[in-house]
């Protein structure tokens, strides 16, 4: 790796400090907690909210959380009733601009296999267990188009501002593989 | 799509294994070969530079990813 990278940087094919600055953002920057940003705002803000369902891309970039290669992210929305999932069942197509890189369960032949045809067996897996009346729905990422789970707001957060609500939420809330935690209840990051 | 990619409704695959606190990258050579992929030069086609932002980059937008 270091003697293709001292290659392509001889050859004017790439600036280290590009390099270094990249590595840097998806370590640092970009990541699960610009999704959780986002959420918050919808959980405070309705008109905001009608937005982010109507055009995630326009209302995301009120952050600044802009999609790199110009693919279009649909935010859909779990309530009582609904659950969504998301899959790239094809590889790993992810919204990178607002949860970073996906991580390696994601990308996995299970994950990727059986979240189409056994949801809810996927979902237990992860610890979710749904009621038999709550509808799933997997939504089958590509290249051009990518998801967001907008989480349930949990009870008991009524009182919260967006910050304190963006803490609670979760990258695998934002998947779909699970829900967002009451505070102080505990939960996976 | 019919093909090794498509992931989709196979069987026998295995449990999924989920890792706690994941890294973004797990080996230093992984964020390096990340970079090198995502940040060819101006020069290379690419336009990403140290002042510039990820969001100024423009890849080829049928890559998967």
């Amino acid at each position: 790796v270091k003697a293709l990278e001292s290659l392509l940087v001889e050859k004017g094919l790439v600036d280290r400090a590009a390099l270094d600055a990249l590595v840097d953002a998806y370590e640092h920057t970009i990541g699960p907690r610009n999704g959780a940003k986002v959420v918050a705002r919808a959980w405070s803000d309705p008109a905001y909210k009608t937005r982010l369902l109507a055009d995630a891309n326009d209302a995301m970039a009120d952050f600044g959380f802009i999609s790199r290669q110009g693919d279009r992210i649909v935010v859909v929305e779990n309530t009582a009733k609904v659950h969504n999932l998301i899959v790239c069942t094809l590889c790993s197509c992810y919204p990178w601009s607002v949860l970073g890189l996906p991580p390696v369960w994601y990308k996995s032949a299970p994950y990727r296999s059986r979240a189409v045809i056994d949801p809810r067996g996927v979902l237990r897996e992860f610890g979710l267990e749904l009621a038999d009346d709550v509808e799933v729905r997997v939504w089958d990422s590509t290249a051009e188009l990518r998801y967001m789970v907008l989480p349930e707001r949990p009870a008991g957060t009524e009182q919260l501002n967006e910050e304190d609500l963006a803490a609670l939420v979760t990258r695998d809330a934002m998947v779909g593989v699970a829900k967002v935690d009451q505070p102080q209840s505990g939960g996976k990051a | 799509v019919n093909g090794i990619h498509d992931m989709g409704g196979k069987q026998d695959m295995g449990p999924i294994e989920y890792e706690k606190n994941e890294p973004v990258f797990h080996a230093p050579w992984e964020s390096r070969v990340f970079a090198m992929i995502l940040a060819p030069s101006p020069g290379a086609g690419g336009t990403w530079t140290r002042s510039g932002t990820p969001e100024k980059f423009c890849g080829p937008p049928t890559i998967c990813r």
